[in-house]
């Protein structure tokens, strides 16, 4: 928790230094993406709605990249933006209608990893990722928020508006649930 | 705080996601410093953390994201103070759905409920219109039932007006000899005067060969409600025809047609005997004169009569008696000559047919067989006046008028008489002495009844006995009053009623004379009601007043002074009638106004008028207290006395219940005029007299005439020939003399005859013979005996209402059958409507009524699914708050909670929603009983029975035409033409439980059912009661027939006779002839001979003696042809006065009459009088 409190600290750093410019808005944004367009495909449940609503997170970011400087944790903010846009994507019935659960994305596996091991690898990630969908909403969020987003408790549940513990409980529970996936209980 | 390694591993998830706080930190790190299986453990941790962040981080590449073209890469943007974040209204973006749920829950809430409220109303209003649709037809029906009901209501008096009631009132037989008057009323049942043509015919029919019928007279009129008509008098009937009256109306309607038979009244005659003196000697002649006239028209008779003459002398025998048939005129003539053979005396000669045609006619005379010469006697008495009490002394003597020689040594025989009272002698009158005298002597008596009194001595000379007569002089006084003052009062019509108008005559006599008085008509208490006079000084007086019940009246006398009885006025009756003419003589041609109250309730009266037992007219009429006018119009015929009379019909019969007798100047007379007759006259002198007779307009008249002069010293004192058109109803004509009644047109006679006749009347006439036969023919004829119609006068009443009421009851029975029959079509038309508007109103209704109850459908499932909701939670609630419990998770109090409250809400529910009172689906009761009935059955059947006459025809037409009284039910009623109230008076009077039973009987028959509504049960039940008692009515109808009322068996009233003349003895025609066209002919029929006697002096002729012919011309049968007669006579030898009379009558029923006088004076003496024409 200590390193990635540091590197939170690290990258509010940054953040604060590009603030000056658009640019750095853009690039920092870019560096989160990966980890917002995953957290959000796994909220909405398909690729294109999880493009869509960290589209909409960075135009949303992008206008209001004046205000950044105000920003104290800027990858947080960035999700919390993209967390709403993502609410707001879920409340537009047409688009849950009209959009149908696609199959996850394929991942780049490693060269160094033997075939069975691969395989395995891959079975494993493939349980932790259905299970991962199964998990409820809440639990689903704050794990997602925790692991992608690196963002601290304090800030999950100020988000979330609920008591800190509360948000402990919903991440210990989504962990049981990941443990027995990988029968590490 | 330190941890085994078996807690350690459960820790290490959670230190790498930061989950621990510091101590727990702390203490864990302590212990993997230590433990390096502990550290082993965290680097598979650590591993399968990085294989989750790599299943969390599922894109290894993403594109990276460019700012928009369009969007400046580096904004000059204003610094904000503050980065707000992007505005997220997440209460109103919340609650959206909660909203757009309860919009759409309202939504559809509201919309459902509109559109059931629509449905519904949509489904009302089509139960509205099929309940509409249902009630018009039922509005159409009732409406066609109600109008045909009207129709039906208006019907009766719509048919009563075309029906006719013909009412025919007149004579029950035919008169010859009279204008037969009948009076035609034509009326509608509805009691309505009718305006229709009338057709009288009389028809004569041979008794063998009823079909060969001939008119004998015809009679067109138009009848105004009542109309008169006459049938000519003089028709020839054919021997041993039938005639037949037949009267026929043609109303819109069916003709109505009465007929009856009529009799043939047999003629009627009247006959007048003259004798030419009054006193008679043996030897002489005894001229005697008949004329006999048809007692209605005066004309000759047309028939052939024979007269026979008898005379009876004063021991009775009947010595002559001569069949003889009447001559010319109807005059018959004879004489007797006079022979010893007679006994003296009061001798009778009597006049009568030898078939009884006409009534004996008796004519007295005296046959004297004493002395020629007269004696002279007188009465003298002691003093000039007597008082009651008084001794009365007298000396009578008597000599000879030729000589003066006392009758001497002759027996007296005196008698005194005071009013009615023989007196007494004292002792025996002697015979007379030698001076011819003797004394008379008596006592009147203290009081006496009359002032009037006579002494009567009667002188025996020989054979014969002379009588004389002196009054008796009596003065009243105050001390001794004479009484006897004789009132007498006839109340106009017959009775005092009490309560109506009374007009009563009086008549006052004293000793059988009229006297006069004046009064007050007083009270019992004394208190004045009329003041009365006489009048005329004939007796005969008139008032009137209205006398009460329970007051007795009486006559208080003012004069003559000193009388104290006071006559009391006959008792006022309680009831009665009053007849009232108050014109009691009126001209020919002036209608007779008769007005006629009645006391108490109203009744059916006749009111006739008879002239010399001839009907001249007749009106029915129903008269009640106020009082009924009648004119009655008699033809030109009916003058003279006529009787008024009003008759009630009973029975049958006519019970006169007033009267009185008035009388019609005639406009038809014969004038008589002398001419040629000198004031004076010498002894033996030849005479031409001279007579002309003039119709009332001053036409010459061609008649016969009876020309008599005799010695006035033959004549009696009595009556001379009272009037002809009296003497027919007035049987003394003393009472004529004494009202010194001369019909002259002078109002003082005719007020004089009023109060002579309204004296008279069939309760003190000598002759109240009145008509008591009605026959009363319903439509049809009907046998009777001739001995009903030769009660003659009688009266027939044809009337058609009986036929009329039938014909009625027919024409409206078949009408309302067509008016029963098209509402019944129009009724079974509407049925049909109505029953398949009423299937469609019950679809439309039951569909309704399963629409209402969706919503509770709705709810009642609803309901149920929220409670099975309920149920649901709270057993997934329980389960799984058990499971936790099971797996020992904490917080599983609200799990419970939400479950208790679930079942628990569950269980209200289904208490709150237990089976109550469900409603019945389908029709309201109410609504469908209210169309379902429908507006009634048609009630028309009902009312096809007979109809009910007294429903429309005015009750008044039935109590006029009720006439026979029955006993019926208990209580006096009337079996024919019963008044409507009569009937419901039967009715009601019916037992209730028979009149029930029919009544349901009848209901059954009709098929009544008691479902019908309390108005139509009603409606029912009064038709009913009218088809039964209309059924009661007919049967009452048939029931037994009301028995005809056997006639008065009575004498044929053609008994007036006529004059018989009597061949006389063998005296020679005169040698001295009538001069002009009456010369002395033989009568023109008839085998008798005319005897006329015309004086021949016998000094002209040179014979001796001397001439004391007291009879010097009887002409009975002088002929005035163009109303001029002259005849010659000589005169006798005594110095005399002879009365001269002339009767004369015409063909055409004229008669007059004319008196003079001739004074014989020898030539120088002084004329003493004049010829006297009368």
């Amino acid at each position: 928790m200590g390193d990635l409190a540091v590197s939170t600290s690290a990258r509010a750093g940054a953040v604060k230094d590009a603030k000056t410019s658009g640019e750095d808005f853009v690039r920092e944004f870019n560096g989160v993406r990966a980890e917002l367009v995953s957290t959000l495909f796994y909220l909405l449940g398909n690729h294109e709605d999880a493009q869509d609503a960290a589209q909409d997170a960075f135009l949303k970011c992008w206008r209001t990249r004046q205000g950044l400087g105000e920003v104290r944790n800027l990858r947080a903010w960035i999700f919390r933006v993209g967390l709403n846009a993502a609410k707001d994507l879920q409340r537009n019935a047409w688009r849950r209608r009209a959009r149908p659960l696609v199959g996850t994305p394929a991942q780049a596996e490693s060269a160094t990893t033997s075939p069975p091991e691969a395989l395995a690898h891959g079975e494993d990630l493939e349980r932790l990722r259905d299970a991962l969908l199964d998990l409820r909403p809440e639990e689903k969020a704050v794990f997602l928020l925790r692991q992608n987003g690196d963002l601290t408790y304090e800030e999950i549940a100020e988000m979330r508006r609920c008591p800190v513990g509360t948000v402990k409980t919903q991440m210990r529970t989504a962990l049981q649930k990941l443990r027995r996936v990988l029968k590490d209980e | 705080m330190t941890y085994r390694c078996e807690q350690c591993s459960e820790l290490l998830w959670d230190q790498l996601y930061g989950l621990l706080d510091a101590g727990q930190e702390e203490a864990l790190r302590d212990h993997l410093a230590g433990c390096p299986a502990c550290q082993a453990a965290r680097a598979r941790v650590e591993a399968k953390q990085q294989l989750v962040a790599r299943a969390a981080r599922l894109y290894d590449t993403v594109a990276p994201f460019t700012v928009p073209a369009d969007e400046p890469a580096t904004a000059p943007a204003p610094e904000p103070a503050t980065l707000p974040l992007p505005a997220r209204p997440v209460r109103a973006r919340r609650r959206w759905p909660w909203v757009a749920a309860a919009a759409a829950l309202l939504l559809l809430v509201g919309g459902g409920y509109g559109v059931y409220q629509s449905e519904l109303g949509r489904r009302q209003a089509d139960v509205q219109q099929a309940s509409r649709s249902v009630k018009d037809v039922d509005r159409q029906m009732a409406d066609a039932a109600r109008a045909a009901e009207q129709e039906a209501a208006t019907l009766p008096r719509s048919l009563a007006a075309r029906q006719i009631h013909l009412s025919v009132l007149g004579p029950a037989a035919y008169q010859p000899d009279a204008a037969n008057q009948y009076r035609v009323t034509t009326k509608d049942l509805n009691g309505k005067a009718a305006t229709v043509p009338v057709t009288a015919r009389l028809v004569a029919a041979p008794a063998d060969k009823p079909g060969a019928a001939k008119v004998l007279a015809e009679q067109r009129l138009l009848s105004r409600g009542e109309q008169p008509f006459a049938l000519p008098p003089g028709l020839k009937i054919p021997a041993g025809a039938v005639v037949r009256l037949e009267v026929e109306a043609r109303a819109a309607g069916s003709p109505a047609r009465v007929q009856d038979r009529l009799s043939v009244a047999a003629p009627s005659y009247l006959t007048y005997l003259n004798l030419d003196k009054a006193i008679y000697h043996p030897g002489e002649i005894v001229f005697f004169r008949t004329l006999t006239v048809d007692r209605f028209s005066s004309r000759p008779p047309a028939e052939r009569l024979t007269t026979v003459a008898t005379v009876i002398d004063a021991a009775g025998l009947r010595r002559l008696s001569h069949p003889e048939p009447l001559g010319e005129g109807g005059i018959g003539a004879g004489q007797f000559a006079l022979t010893r053979e007679l006994c003296e005396g009061e001798c009778v000669l009597e006049v009568s047919e030898a078939q009884g045609r006409f009534p004996t006619v008796r004519r007295t005379f005296r046959l004297d067989y004493g002395q020629t010469v007269p004696l002279e006697a007188d009465v003298k008495f002691d003093r000039r006046a007597y008082a009651p009490g008084d001794n009365v002394r007298a000396n009578f003597q008597a000599r000879r008028a030729d000589n003066g020689a006392a009758v001497a040594n002759r027996p007296v025989d005196v008698s005194v008489q005071v009013g009615s009272q023989k007196l007494a002698l004292r002792k025996p009158a002697p015979p007379t002495n030698a001076r011819g005298e003797t004394a008379i002597e008596f006592q009147l008596p203290p009081r006496l009844t009359s002032n009037r009194g006579k002494v009567v001595v009667q002188v025996r000379d020989g054979a014969y006995a002379h009588t004389y007569e002196k009054q008796l002089p009596i003065v009243a006084s105050a001390a001794a009053p004479v009484a006897g003052l004789q009132v007498e009062f006839f109340p106009e019509g017959g009775d005092l009623v009490a309560g109506l108008p009374a007009r009563v005559y009086f008549r006052v006599r004293q000793d059988g004379r009229p006297a006069d008085l004046t009064g007050t008509v007083a009270t019992r208490s004394g208190q004045a009601v009329v003041p009365v006079r006489t009048e005329n000084q004939q007796g005969l007086g008139l008032f009137s007043f209205t006398p009460k019940a329970g007051e007795a009246y009486s006559l208080r006398i003012d004069s003559p002074r000193g009388t104290t009885t006071q006559p009391s006025l006959p008792t006022a009756q309680p009831t009665g009638v009053v007849l009232s003419v108050p014109d009691g003589v009126s001209r020919e041609g002036q209608p007779l106004r008769v007005r006629v109250y009645q006391a108490g309730a109203a009744r059916p009266l006749i009111v006739a008028a008879a002239c010399r037992d001839r009907l001249v007219d007749q009106k029915a009429v129903v008269v009640g207290p106020q009082g009924t006018a009648v004119d009655l119009v008699p033809p030109p015929d009916g003058s003279g006395v006529l009787r008024v009379t009003a008759y009630q019909p009973a029975r049958g019969r006519l019970v006169p219940l007033a009267e009185r007798l008035v009388y019609r100047v005639p406009a038809r007379r014969l004038d008589v005029a002398l001419d040629g007759l000198k004031p004076r006259y010498n002894p033996g002198e030849r005479v031409t007299l001279q007579a002309k007779t003039t119709a009332e307009n001053g036409r010459p008249e061609t008649s016969w005439l009876l020309a008599a002069v005799v010695d006035e010293r033959a004549l009696e004192d009595g009556p001379r020939p009272a009037p002809f058109y009296l003497s027919g109803e007035v049987s003394r004509a003393p009472d004529l003399e004494q009202a010194g009644v001369w019909v002259r047109n002078d109002p003082r006679a005719f007020a004089a005859l009023d109060r002579f006749l309204a004296t008279q009347g069939w309760r003190r006439f000598p002759r109240p013979e009145p008509p008591t036969v009605l026959v009363q023919n319903r439509g049809r004829e009907e046998s009777r005996t001739d001995a009903t119609a030769a009660a003659s006068p009688a009266l027939v009443q044809l009337d058609n209402g009986t036929e009329a009421r039938a014909q009625y009851a027919r024409a409206l029975r078949a009408a309302r059958e067509q008016v029963l029959a098209r509402a019944t079509e129009r009724r079974e038309e509407l049925e049909s409507d109505r029953t398949r508007r009423l299937d469609e109103w019950r679809q439309v209704e039951a569909a309704l009524a399963d629409f209402r109850d969706l919503p509770g459908t709705v709810l009642r499932w609803g309901w149920v699914g929220l409670l099975l909701v309920l149920f649901g939670i709270g057993c997934l609630a329980l389960l799984f708050a058990l499971y936790r419990l099971v797996r020992g998770a904490a917080g599983n109090t609200r799990y419970f909670g939400v479950a208790f409250a679930s079942l628990l809400l569950c269980l209200l529910g289904v208490y709150a929603g237990r089976p109550g009172e469900t409603r019945e689906r389908g029709l309201r009761t109410s609504d469908l009983s209210d169309l379902a009935v429908g507006p009634g059955p048609l009630t028309l059947p009902h009312v096809a029975a007979a109809p009910r006459l007294d429903q429309v025809v005015p009750e008044g037409l039935y109590a006029a035409q009720s006439r026979t009284p029955v006993e019926a039910n208990g209580r006096r009623g009337l079996a024919v033409n019963r008044s409507f109230r009569d009937r419901q008076w039967e009715r009601a009077a019916a037992p209730n439980a028979a009149r029930r039973k029919a009544d349901e009987k009848q209901k059954d028959a009709n098929g009544l059912k008691e479902t019908r509504s309390g108005a139509l049960r009603s409606r029912f039940a009064m038709l009913q009661r009218a088809q039964q008692e209309e059924t009661m009515r007919a049967n009452a109808d048939k029931g037994p027939p009301v028995r005809p009322v056997a006639p008065t068996a009575r004498a044929p009233a053609a008994m007036l006779g006529g004059a018989g003349g009597a061949k006389g003895t063998a005296l020679k025609k005169a040698a001295v002839g009538h001069e002009g066209k009456n010369e002395s002919k033989a009568p023109a029929r008839g085998t008798g001979v005319p005897v006329e006697y015309a004086h021949v002096n016998l000094r002209a002729q040179g014979l001796p003696g001397p001439d004391a012919q007291e009879t010097v011309l009887w002409a009975p049968l002088l002929k005035a042809a163009g109303g001029v007669a002259r005849t010659v006579f000589d005169l006798s030898d005594n110095v005399t006065t002879y009365r001269v009379l002339i009767l004369g009558n015409s063909p055409d029923g004229r008669l007059g009459l004319a008196e003079g006088r001739l004074v014989v004076q020898p030539a120088g003496a002084p004329t003493s009088g004049a010829a006297k024409v009368k």
